[in-house]
Formats: structure tokens, C-alpha cells, sequence
């Protein structure tokens, strides 16, 4: 870039409201294409130089993908206007919802379908993954062919042998190379999925290298949460106004249609519930 | 001095006319308006022997099975063989047949090929090269490109960075860079992408002020210490402020796309994707990767035979590779316009 003093949002060439995961993604490609024996740089850039922006983009990153810092940059920097600031908060920040008793949080009793905002920003988004918006958004899904493969993290006999599993679910696990569904391949099947179910989400999850730490660091959902969610195991969740919300955080972090994930979900809670009382 | 004044006015004329005709400038009424030609997309690279006639024939292929009318054009002139690779032997007809009155319109210089839409404008047979045609040839070519009767018209460039190859580079309304994951392909291309970068910034009239800032930025061994597009836009801020945000547009529509071909590995795939952000970085420019051809030796086996890959080798990765990328740009870039 031109400019002399670049925000960390310029450093990394990514707009102010990029998601963790997009930070991430473009932290991978700066640090990749300005590697010492990167090929990309040959007789442009020099050693000094590049040593310089690396450092630049390891400390944009250190930042922004620490959600308390990066939001005190974004107020010291200005670069959230108040209503977005609003809006992000409203989205991410599951932090302010109260422990566990207590019904009157006003955040989660907002049902996910008003929320037009976020169905639009939802929608962008969907895009961005399949690689149809404009140029910015290319790097992270390459519009002609699908995007580096990483090996895929194990799924657990258990979960493979779990009966509710969807066909398209289950992995071949005679094959120990077997790669990770494309991102690609994963926003296909994301588009023709209609239940949603634990595994569907877990295979998600994988697909887009975020680990069950990772998703229970951003979202502030308590790990055991976030596995019971992917287990479908309704018993060790707690009341329905916080299983939807998480479940809401969840799929907002995977970039899913967050109302038709937590209405799936939260119609099969109810029936676990409704027959263990019968 | 004097030299230098003579090029900033020759320049001047030129803009008028290069950018006129793209449609580009609003300092003046668009000629033309009602020309045939719908856009006009290039292919350089910079470095001989990437693989731009054998892209360029089979883009050219590719836009005429989606329907249509295209002419692909050979302007690497000096050393011209894009009939080749589209399967026609070397036409009667040329560009020279133009270029030395022997032709009055582009259209009779044109060839019909084995593919249905798809014509060729034959590279000259003689003694000229790009290089060594004059300003007023090239004049003539630009002027004239766009009474073509064709949808899009494909040019194949030559290589090296000859001024007149960067210009039609320029006049392009979408450029496309064809490079290999090679050190030597990869610093042709930068060299190419930064002759082309400070041309397209002189041919706007209304940054002439700061002309002698980017004519020693072109030079590498200048005085004022200027080495990066960074450096000189440091240089104009400081001695020209009121053209910062103008040079900063300017740069921005500049924007070729990258093609990588005969990529072999993920690796291959990736430095894609390194250039883009390395380019964005240095030059403030976005380059739009928009696809890679795998390496693939059918495609040596179709030159061998004289045929396009294309209609040869049907199921090959290239093939599906090339209908993609086709797709992609019609989707994203193509003129969409249904009033002709």
C-alpha cells in the first residue's frame, strides 16, 4: 500500500468488519507470501523490507485477533462508527449475557429473524465463501478452483457410528489421507443442508480450521457447550433462551444461516425434551 | 528538458485518444459511442515462451462457444504466431496489410477460423515488429480497433515491455498477465507491471505537474532516491499535495489480472495468490487473480499438431481451466450491455 501509517486492518488488506476468521486467513497469506524464500518477492522487495512488514503484520494480528484488543483499537482508532459498534457487539459478544439463572436478558429474547441486519450481513457473507463478491474477498476463496486443502482433524469413531448422522456426513476412515472437504465443497453442501445437525456443524467447523478452543474463545461459549451442541446431547445444555443464543453465536461464527440453524436445532431440543417427560 | 516537453505533449495527444476510445475520461465527449466492439481484453506478461498465445487462443475459443462474435488479434508483431495455435495456416491477409495501406478497414485484414465466431487478425509476416512501428501506425491501430465487427476482440501480445505493447496493454478493457511460477517469469512480470504502472499515470493530462517525479522514479539510478511506487507517492504528497488523492486514483484503476499457468503443485497455486498481496503492497494496485492452468503436456502435444488445445484435447484440465476463467470474467467484468 501507499499510505505511510496503515492502520492494522490495511496491513493485513482487510476491511474494519472482517471476521476472526478472515483475519486469520489473511495473517496465513501475508506471512506466506513475504516467507524468506517466497517467490513472490523476487526482485521487487528487499530482505530488510520485507522483515520490517512482517513484523508490521504479526503485530496487526497479535491484535486483532484478541476480540478485547481489537476492540479497544477500534474505539482508539475510531474506526467503528457507533451504530456498528452496536451491531458487532449485538452479534459477537456473548459476554454480557448472565450466568445461567435468570430470564430477563434482552439480547437473546430478540427473536434471530428480525434481525435483518445480520440476515444481510449473513448473506454477504455466504457469498464471500462462495467466492461470488467483488475483489476483495477473492484471496480467501479462489473463484476458479477451490482453495489449499489441510489435512482434516480426525472425527471420532464415536461420532461417525452415531445413527443420526446424515450420509453425506460420514468419512471414510479407512483412508488416512483423506483431506478436508474443500471450502468449497463444504459451501455446496452448507446451501442444500436443511437440519443442521451437531456433526453437520462439527464438519463445519473443521472445514473453516477452528478448533473447539478457538470457537469457545470467540463466541464465549463454555467448551462443554459448544461439544454438546456438536453431540446433540440436549441433556448437559442449559435452558432453551441460552441454547438458542449459543447456538445463534455458533452459526454466526461459521458463517451459517444462523435462524435456520438455531430453528432446527432448537426444534429437535424441544422433542428430546418433550419425549425424556413423556 | 526540451525532449522531455516533447514527450509530456506526445503523451497528451495520446491520452486524448487511448483513453477516449476505452471510454475512460469524462474531459471530453466519448467517440464512437456506438462502436460494435463490446471490450477488447488483452494478454502480456512480460516474458517469452509463458504460454500468452496459447491462453490467448484458447480464451478466444472459449468466449466464441459461449456465443460470441470475437476477434482475436496478433500484435506481437515482430514474431507472430497466434494462427498457429488456433489452427490456420498463415492467412494472405495481415496487420501489415493495414498498416501499409494495402487495407483500408481492420475487417479485411480479417481470417475466418475452423471455429464457429471465431476470426483471427494474422501478426505481420514481414520485416515489421512491435517495436518498430511508429507512433502513427499505432495510432491507427487504436483508433480503429473498435469499428471491428465483432462482440469482444482478444489481443495477443509479444514479449518485453516496448512502449507500444504496454500501450495496447493500456487501451485494453481488461488485461490479463500471464505468468509461470518462475523467478524468471515472476520478474519479467513486475518489470512489466511497473513499465505499464508509470505509463498509464503519464498519460493523464492533469497530473503533467508531477511528470518529472515519475520520470525519475522510471529511471533506477535517480538522484532524488525515488525506488518505490511508495517513494514517489511520498514525493508527490510533499511537492504536490493537491495531486496525492488524484494519483491515488488513478493507481486504483489500474487493475490487470493475474492467470498462473503450467502449475504443478499447491505450492505453484499459492504464489497466485503471494503476487497479489506483494503487488497490492508495493504498487497500491489490485490484481485480481482470477485463475491458474495446470501444468499439462497435451498441450505441447496440440501445438506439435498445429491445433488448439481447445478442440484437440476436449476433456484436458486446461480445457476446463481456460471455460472457467472464460466464464468468471463474462460474469464479473464482461459488457453486459443488450442494446446491440
Amino acid at each position: 500500500m501507499i499510505e505511510q501509517a496503515q492502520s492494522y486492518y490495511e496491513i493485513l488488506d482487510i476491511p474494519p468488519d472482517a471476521s476472526v476468521e478472515e483475519i486469520r486467513t489473511a495473517y496465513l497469506r501475508v506471512k506466506s507470501a513475504y516467507s524468506k524464500d517466497s517467490l513472490a518477492l523476487y526482485s521487487l522487495m528487499d530482505a530488510t523490507e520485507n522483515q520490517r512488514y512482517i513484523e508490521q503484520a504479526e503485530e496487526a494480528y497479535r491484535v486483532l485477533s484478541n476480540t478485547e484488543k481489537r476492540r479497544e483499537y477500534d474505539r482508539h482508532h475510531g474506526i467503528l462508527l457507533a451504530s456498528e459498534d452496536l451491531e458487532r457487539d449485538n452479534i459477537i459478544h456473548f459476554d454480557r449475557v448472565p450466568p445461567m439463572e435468570g430470564l430477563d436478558s434482552e439480547d437473546l429474547l430478540i427473536p434471530p429473524t428480525t434481525d435483518i441486519k445480520a440476515t444481510q450481513k449473513q448473506s454477504y457473507s455466504m457469498d464471500h465463501w462462495m467466492g461470488t463478491t467483488d475483489v476483495t474477498s477473492e484471496i480467501s476463496s479462489d473463484p476458479i478452483r477451490p482453495p489449499p486443502t489441510e489435512p482434516y482433524s480426525n472425527i471420532s469413531k464415536a461420532t461417525i457410528n452415531r445413527p443420526s448422522l446424515q450420509p453425506e456426513t460420514i468419512v471414510e476412515t479407512q483412508s488416512p489421507s483423506y483431506e478436508s472437504p474443500t471450502q468449497t465443497q463444504i459451501n455446496r453442501e452448507i446451501l442444500t443442508e436443511t437440519e443442521f445437525k451437531g456433526p453437520f456443524l462439527r464438519k463445519v467447523r473443521e472445514a473453516r480450521h477452528l478448533s473447539i478452543e478457538e470457537m469457545a474463545d470467540h463466541t464465549k461459549i463454555k467448551r462443554q457447550y459448544v461439544r454438546a451442541i456438536e453431540e446433540e446431547d440436549f441433556n448437559q445444555l442449559p435452558a432453551p433462551v441460552y441454547v438458542r443464543g449459543f447456538v445463534i453465536q455458533y452459526a454466526k461464527m461459521l458463517r451459517l444461516p444462523h435462524d435456520r440453524v438455531s430453528n432446527a436445532f432448537m426444534n429437535r431440543y424441544h422433542l428430546a425434551k418433550k419425549n425424556k417427560a413423556s | 528538458m526540451e525532449g522531455r516537453l516533447d514527450f509530456i505533449q506526445d503523451t497528451d495527444l495520446e491520452t486524448r485518444e487511448l483513453l477516449r476510445l476505452k471510454g475512460e475520461t469524462d474531459f471530453l465527449p466519448r467517440a464512437q459511442a456506438h462502436t460494435r466492439v463490446r471490450q477488447i481484453w488483452a494478454v502480456g506478461g512480460g516474458k517469452g515462451g509463458v504460454g500468452k498465445s496459447l491462453i490467448s487462443s484458447s480464451l478466444a475459443i472459449s468466449m466464441a462457444r459461449m456465443g460470441h462474435k470475437v476477434v482475436a488479434i496478433d500484435l506481437d508483431l515482430g514474431a507472430a504466431n497466434l494462427h498457429t495455435t488456433l489452427g490456420v495456416d498463415m492467412p494472405d491477409r495481415s496487420l501489415s496489410d493495414f498498416l501499409l495501406n494495402r487495407a483500408n478497414k481492420l475487417d479485411d485484414c480479417i481470417t475466418a477460423t475452423s471455429i464457429p465466431n471465431l476470426y483471427l487478425i494474422a501478426g505481420a509476416s514481414d520485416s515489421m515488429s512491435v517495436a518498430n512501428i511508429n507512433t502513427e501506425q499505432k495510432q491507427k491501430i487504436i483508433q480503429n480497433l473498435r469499428t471491428i465487427d465483432a462482440d469482444y476482440l482478444l489481443i495477443d501480445l509479444g514479449a518485453g515491455t516496448n512502449v507500444n505493447t504496454i500501450d495496447f496493454f493500456l487501451i485494453s478493457d481488461l488485461s490479463l498477465l500471464v505468468l509461470l511460477p518462475e523467478p524468471t517469469s515472476i520478474e519479467n512480470a513486475y518489470r512489466f507491471i511497473k513499465t505499464a504502472y508509470f505509463r498509464r499515470l503519464k498519460l493523464v493530462p492533469s497530473l503533467s505537474p508531477i511528470f518529472p517525479i515519475i520520470d525519475a522514479a522510471m529511471d533506477p539510478k535517480n538522484n532524488e532516491g525515488i525506488k518505490t511506487p511508495s517513494d514517489l507517492f511520498k514525493e508527490v504528497n510533499r511537492l504536490h499535495p493537491e495531486l496525492g488523492t488524484q494519483l491515488k486514483d488513478e493507481i486504483t484503476k489500474f487493475k490487470p489480472k493475474l492467470i498462473l499457468n503450467q502449475v504443478r503443485t499447491q505450492t505453484d497455486i499459492d504464489i497466485g495468490f503471494s503476487i497479489k498481496t506483494v503487488t497490492k503492497r508495493y504498487f497500491g494496485i489490485d490484481m485480481d487473480y482470477i485463475g491458474y492452468v495446470d501444468y499439462d503436456s497435451s498441450a505441447w502435444q496440440a501445438v506439435r499438431r498445429k491445433k488448439p488445445i481447445m478442440t484437440e484435447f476436449p476433456t484436458s484440465k486446461v480445457v476446463s481451466s481456460i471455460d472457467r476463467m472464460t466464464q468468471y470474467l463474462f460474469k464479473r467484468h464482461g459488457h453486459l450491455r443488450n442494446d446491440l
